[in-house]
């Protein structure tokens, strides 16, 4: 049986809108996975038409975001508390593939209001001297200084190393965790904490 | 219309055209996720702003554009629970109560979302007759009337029927195309 016996998109839209097709194609439809499959396919394009066709985001956004706009949330001062989330693990993400780093490092990407932290865990075999290295990046607007930022390394509460970060937020430490590990970096007003991060 | 390699090859590379054709390619993915969470007005623009900006910044790493989708949709979801755990925080001091794992829900949505965004890029390349016809007939009205849409459209009332059949044809064939070039890259 080749592609051109299954029934047409034509003929499953028919039947997908309660309208019979020829007894000869409803038998093949009865005995033909393929023909379920694209059924089945339709019938999800279909529910999703309504959306995609949908306006989408006001224009006054658009326009902002084609010129790189900054939130208008970032032109306050960065200040408080923050908890970092983790928006990529190269362990779970893997699909998503977004971070360049060293065969069988471990990296993960975090994210809060206006900073991100860049975090990787180098593989145990490799003899680098750093065991974690990593960079903090301000999102956008009015930057808060990167530089001389303090990144403490702390296994349960306790703090095993601390360092700053050099002038454009990058930062090594020396131990490579093998438990769970939190980063707490420092800045001017300002505190973000990563969540743990198990390796 | 572009292939997202090199799409995002040219954005990456600072081509503001290139930038201009993501930005409205992915408007609406954006958008959908926030408005998902039930964010609006001035907050809501902030996280389309600020979604944007990190694909800006990581256009250069992303390693394969196919996941470009599946990227906006995590980004754009981080971004959503960042905020509202933050106005959580804002408005009491307790710890927001143990809610039920939300993950089963969350796939499911963000399934509709993503075959939202397929259907979307499809459309994009109907002719402008067929994508005005299937707005006016399956987003503007609940029950599509063919008389209404004949006017409104300037076209024969006999030829809204056949001339939709073959628009969804045209529609379903690119789908399927583009599923079937997805499975063989």
């Amino acid at each position: 049986m080749t592609d051109r016996d299954h029934l047409t998109w034509g003929e499953l839209l028919d039947m997908l809108e309660d309208r019979d097709p020829k007894p000869d194609r409803r038998k093949h439809f009865d005995d033909c996975e393929p023909c379920h499959e694209r059924l089945e396919s339709l019938r999800g394009w279909m529910d999703a038409l309504p959306e995609a066709l949908g306006p989408g985001a006001p224009d006054v956004w658009r326009r902002r975001a084609e010129q790189r706009a900054a939130p208008r949330s970032f032109l306050r001062p960065l200040q408080g508390v923050y908890k970092a989330l983790v928006v990529f693990d190269s362990d779970e993400q893997s699909r998503v593939g977004v971070r360049s780093a060293g065969v069988g490092d471990r990296q993960w990407l975090l994210a809060t209001d206006r900073l991100e932290i860049e975090v990787t865990l180098s593989h145990p075999d490799e003899k680098s001297p750093f065991g974690i290295s990593g960079q903090i990046f301000s999102v956008a607007g009015d930057p808060p200084p990167l530089v001389g930022c303090k990144v403490r390394l702390e296994i349960e509460g306790r703090t095993l190393e601390e360092t700053h970060s050099e002038p454009h937020g990058e930062f090594m430490i020396q131990a490579r965790p093998t438990s769970a590990f939190q980063l707490i970096v420092v800045g001017e007003g300002w505190e973000v904490a990563t969540p743990e991060l198990t390796p | 219309m572009a292939q997202h390699e090199e799409l995002l090859a040219r954005a990456a590379a600072g081509e503001e055209s290139a930038w201009r054709d993501l930005v409205a390619r992915y408007q609406a993915l954006v958008h959908s996720v926030i408005h998902a969470h039930r964010i609006h007005g001035a907050d809501g623009e902030d996280l389309f702003q600020e979604t944007f900006l990190r694909l800006h910044r990581h256009a250069h790493r992303i390693q394969d554009p196919r996941a470009l989708t599946r990227w906006i949709m995590v980004t754009t979801r981080h971004l959503c629970l960042d905020h509202l755990s933050r106005r959580w925080r804002e408005t009491t001091e307790a710890h927001p109560p143990d809610l039920p794992d939300p993950r089963p829900d969350l796939e499911v949505a963000l399934e509709r979302l993503e075959r939202a965004q397929e259907v979307r890029e499809a459309l994009a390349t109907l002719s402008e007759r067929c994508q005005a016809l299937l707005q006016a007939l399956y987003y503007e009205q609940e029950e599509p009337d063919y008389r209404r849409v004949a006017e409104q459209l300037g076209m024969p009332l006999g030829s809204v029927g056949p001339t939709r059949g073959r628009c969804l044809e045209r529609l379903l064939e690119a789908l399927d195309s583009r599923r079937r070039k997805g499975r063989t890259s």
